[in-house]
């Protein structure tokens, strides 16, 4: 059994706080657990389960002001089932999944087993070209069929609304060794910070997979990430840490104390996205005083490939410099994870702060547990933004999309999905448009290029735009009402369509779904998706007691690419997150290939909000 | 001449045969199969429960949502946070809750419910178990819940996994009538229906004694046509009485909690799990000053009276805990077992955390594996009837109908 925590804090805006905890655990054992939660096991064990992902959140991300999300909204559950499985017995295990997860969630998950609000395998921007290039005669129903075969069943389900309060919180910290009463997640001991804040998530996913050695295992992902909101004190007198670093520390803003380290932790680290300007070095804003690190604590980055094979724990030659230290118990014992320098500037520089080894160091002591400051990101204002795009974590949205009803009445509407691509991402995808067109022409001879003859040209993954929406059986759409406006003129729906997957709703059986990916040419900056639906008759009884507030209706899922081939430029902040991980991971880890996380797509869903009807 | 030992077996063995026989008619006869009609005599018939309770459960029910019911759902918050503080554990409390007011949005503080106004006691508590919430809180799942007649599947965490030796402590806060309680607005639960709920506990031998109070407008009539035996019920209203709540907090903008919890709650606020107060004792601090209705107790058992039922038989807990050498595998570990090798070998076949760690907690996901810049191949025109297809299926079949008609008549035409 290993279990290891980290935590990642960044500045959203100067009054918003993004805290990030993530809890993984992992085990092989089938029986005898030390950590692991067996309730976990066992479901992983008696379910043929792949994975599955529970993510439950609420209030509401600001696109507009805190940036791109670091970790992209999910539908509320999805679920890949192994193995070929019929219909039945799908059915079945999704049900005992559901009753499971609503036990372990303390959620009203139960609904989710109701047919009605679950949808089989969605399209997805990833398979689109395994899929292409396995079936030679890319036809819209094998490529989705293709899609599902490899990963076995994938259903998902979405509840449009769902509370999210301590009740869930209590039994989501029983998967944890230590609960909330040691270790990073006694960061959330105060509820009422924890409630209060502008936008909390809990997420837990479970996964099967096998290790090196051929053993089978089970690994168990916690995320909570929340936004809160720190009013600037009025004196600042708080702020001043040692190293000049001005705001409060993690703890206060959240109102807990870290009184102990967990002992099932093998890692316990706090990332702290740096202060001033991103890209500048991290010492230069932090930390007067450089001292160089022992072996143990100073890790470098994933990056270079060179490092890898070294496997050496010890820097490679850089330099790691200590953020500013505050207080007595400033030791040897912080290291700052300068993210990689190869490319200097995409990523914003995070300073590592091991907690394990802070905690021990303070055992003896009463004193503060945890004590980590957290320099306040200077006024967007004072910082012009670099060229050549750097993207910190604040930043604007490369997407924005925006979901309205048309029509009035009960009776009848229109829905509208725009999705509008900003400057930035414009010229990324101009920029890239050659590199494309490039790679299609020299990988064309291996890749699908040859895979299916007659069709027409092959298009680049960044100007591939999916688009899922789901709807519930009452609400039902006209297809052939939809409309795709590029940037205000309608263009033939199958001429731009690679692959859709049109499903309509059976009556109180199971939901319609909207699923079609568009190629978008690169010069599109918005694409609208109109389409007309009627309601359907509901019966007395089926009406929710508080009728008055109409219906939600699930959130539609955008995905696209961030275009490029220039790896430099393509720090999408959920690539960034997996990066750092591995950074603070020991780098003999398998750490992937610049290039190989650059071409990652990003899955960006939008939470358009209850749509009122 | 046959030994004497083995004719004595057979006698034994007569013996054994008849009782189990008589056994098996009384077992017949008294089974969950029967459906005995609530109010004949063998159902209520009273067996004086004797011996002591191994366990205690209660269940928890709100029936009202919205923000506008705030009280509600702070009445039932707060017994359970006194069945919490005298010991009962989570895994025993079934609670169900319909809406969230503690994280909802008109809520100045967020993960709180306060009882009164001077917002001292948040009775939501920092680890608080809701079993069922939202829409999940339905008449029949009450139902289910209390005779444990639920869909395969349903975890244990959502059942009421009571005995004949258990003691069960039932609370119902809502809107109500004359007769019936209201589930969120959309159904109701009749008095009948909750006297059926308790008979086929009984018979069931799902409870040894059972407290229910219903904190609710006209509660009695709620309540009376309860027949089960070993049952006890209170209701903090008579008909034609109303349920009032208490006074209103200026800061939220309703009143809290209704008085008759009110009164309970500060009553428990001053008990500890040693206490022996009895219901008599809890019973004199009601007074109609304060509540402005009459409060009023049924005994199924007439033999006892409140004084001789203590509070801590249904509000507190009791804890049956047996040692037993291979109750679970860690257990048996630790308490030396023949099968420790075994154990042990399984244990050392672990494998390294460091190595777990580098195979399971970086792995990266299989669908986030690199794509690099792609072609995808757009879908030939084929496709396109395939999808109008399947519009067309959706809009229905009077399309496709229309379509048929319309053939039919040009090729008859041609």
């Amino acid at each position: 059994d290993v279990f290891s925590e980290e935590a990642l804090v960044s500045w959203l805006s100067p009054e918003h706080l993004l805290v990030h905890l993530r809890f993984d655990q992992a085990t092989t054992a089938s029986r005898i657990h030390t950590s692991f939660p067996g309730s976990i096991q066992h479901l992983a064990a008696s379910l043929p389960l792949h994975s599955v992902e529970l993510a439950l959140t609420s209030g509401r991300w600001r696109y507009s002001e805190w940036g791109w999300p670091l970790v992209p909204a999910k539908p509320v559950l999805a679920a890949a089932f192994t193995g070929a499985l019929d219909e039945a017995a799908l059915a079945a295990h999704w049900s005992s999944l559901v009753h499971a997860l609503s036990g372990l969630s303390c959620a009203s998950l139960s609904l989710l087993q109701d047919p009605a609000t679950v949808w089989g395998p969605p399209l997805r921007l990833q398979d689109l070209p395994r899929a292409g290039a396995s079936t030679a005669a890319v036809n819209n129903s094998s490529s989705t069929a293709a899609a599902a075969g490899e990963a076995g069943k994938r259903l998902q389900a979405l509840l449009p609304r769902e509370a999210l309060c301590t009740e869930n919180l209590t039994p989501w910290l029983q998967l944890l060794p230590c609960r909330d009463q040691a270790g990073l997640a006694s960061l959330l001991r105060h509820r009422p910070t924890v409630f209060g804040s502008e936008y909390v998530s809990l997420g837990l996913a479970v996964e099967q997979g096998v290790t090196r050695r051929g053993r089978p295992g089970v690994r168990l992902v916690q995320t909570a990430t929340l936004v809160l909101r720190v009013p600037p004190s009025p004196d600042g007198s708080a702020a001043a840490g040692p190293g000049g670093v001005a705001g409060p520390a993690l703890e206060q803003a959240l109102h807990a104390r870290v009184e102990h380290f967990c002992p099932a932790a093998i890692r316990s680290q706090v990332y702290v996205t740096a202060p001033g300007a991103p890209g500048a070095p991290p010492s230069a804003a932090a930390a007067p005083d450089v001292v160089p690190q022992g072996g143990g604590t100073c890790r470098t980055g994933s990056g270079d490939a060179a490092d890898v094979a070294a496997g050496a724990r010890a820097g490679g030659g850089e330099d790691c410099p200590l953020p500013g230290a505050a207080g007595a118990e400033a030791r040897g014992d912080r290291a700052a994870g300068g993210e990689p320098g190869a490319p200097p500037g995409p990523l914003p520089h995070l300073l590592m702060y091991d907690t394990l080894e802070q905690l021990e160091a303070d055992a003896g002591s009463a004193g503060p547990g945890l004590d980590i400051p957290l320099g306040r990101a200077s006024p967007p204002g004072s910082t012009e933004p670099q060229p050549g795009g750097s993207r910190a974590l604040q930043r604007r949205p490369p997407v924005w999309t925006e979901r309205y009803l048309t029509g009035a009445g009960l009776l009848r509407g229109g829905m509208v999905l725009a999705v509008r691509r900003s400057g930035e991402l414009l010229g990324a995808l101009a920029a890239a448009q050659g590199g494309c067109e490039d790679a299609g022409g020299g990988g064309g001879g291996g890749g699908p290029g040859d895979g299916g003859g007659g069709g027409g040209g092959a298009v680049c993954l960044a100007a591939v735009v999916c688009v899922q929406q789901a709807f519930p059986w009452y609400v039902r759409p006209w297809v052939h009402t939809l409309e795709v406006l590029y940037d205000g003129k309608a263009v033939p729906l199958p001429s731009v369509m690679l692959a859709g997957n049109v499903r309509p709703a059976l009556q109180r059986a199971s939901p319609g779904v909207l699923d079609v990916c568009l190629h978008v040419p690169a010069h599109v900056a918005e694409l609208r998706l109109l389409m007309g639906f009627s309601k359907g008759f509901l019966t007395a009884f089926e009406y929710p007691p508080d009728a008055h507030r109409g219906f939600d209706i699930p959130a539609a899922l955008v995905s696209f690419a961030w275009p490029g081939p220039d790896p430099d430029r393509l720090a999408t902040p959920a690539l960034q997150w997996r990066r750092m991980h591995h950074s603070g991971d020991d780098a003999g880890g398998a750490g992937p290939s610049l290039e190989d996380a650059a071409a990652s797509p990003l899955l960006a869903a939008l939470r358009g909000g209850p749509v009122e009807q | 001449m046959k030994p004497p030992g083995q004719r004595r077996c057979r006698a034994t063995a007569l013996v054994l045969t008849l009782a189990l026989w008589l056994g098996l008619a009384g077992a017949r006869g008294g089974g969950p199969s029967s459906h005995a009609t609530p109010g004949s005599p063998a159902a209520a018939q009273p067996r004086p429960p004797s011996g002591r309770h191994s366990d205690n459960w209660a269940v928890l029910v709100s029936t009202s949502r919205y923000w506008l019911n705030y009280r509600h759902i702070v009445n039932t918050i707060s017994i359970y946070h006194v069945v919490r503080r005298l010991g009962i554990p989570d895994s025993n409390i079934l609670l169900m809750v319909p809406d969230d007011l503690a994280c909802n949005p008109r809520n100045p503080f967020p993960a709180q419910l306060f009882n009164n106004e001077s917002h001292t006691l948040d009775v939501y508590g920092q680890d608080v178990e809701v079993d069922y919430r939202g829409y999940e809180v339905t008449a029949s799942n009450f139902l289910q819940l209390l005779t444990g007649r639920h869909a395969t599947g349903v975890p244990r965490s959502k059942r009421l996994l009571s005995g004949p030796s258990s003691n069960v402590l039932v609370y119902l806060s809502g809107h109500g009538g004359d007769e019936f309680i209201k589930f969120n607005d959309v159904e109701e639960l009749l008095a009948q229906d909750l006297a059926d709920g308790l008979a086929q506990m009984a018979e069931k031998r799902r409870y040894r004694e059972l407290l229910i109070i219903v904190e609710t407008c006209q509660a009695a009539t709620l309540l009376q046509r309860i027949s089960a035996p070993n049952v006890t019920s209170v209701a903090c209203s008579q008909k034609g009485q109303q349920s009032l709540s208490h006074k209103s907090d200026g800061e939220l903008g309703l009143s809290l909690i209704d008085r008759f919890t009110y009164q309970t709650l500060a009553f428990f606020e001053r008990m500890d799990i040693s206490s022996t107060a009895t219901l008599d004792d809890l019973f004199r601090t009601y007074s109609y000053d304060l509540m402005e209705s009459h409060f009023s107790y049924r005994m199924a058992d007439t033999a006892r009276t409140p004084r001789d039922v203590r509070l801590t038989d249904f509000f507190g807990s009791v804890a049956d805990v047996r040692t037993d050498s291979d109750r679970g595998p860690q257990d048996a570990m630790y308490h030396g077992d023949p099968q420790l090798g075994r154990y042990t070998a399984g244990y050392l076949q672990q494998d390294p955390a460091e190595q777990l760690d580098e195979d399971l907690l970086q792995a990266r996901p299989a669908d986030q594996a690199g794509l690099g810049p792609q072609l995808v191949r757009p879908a030939p025109p084929a496709v396109a009837p395939n999808w109008h297809l399947r519009a067309s299926l959706s809009s229905g079949v009077v399309a496709l109908g229309a379509l048929l008609v319309a053939c039919v008549w040009l090729g008859g035409a041609a």
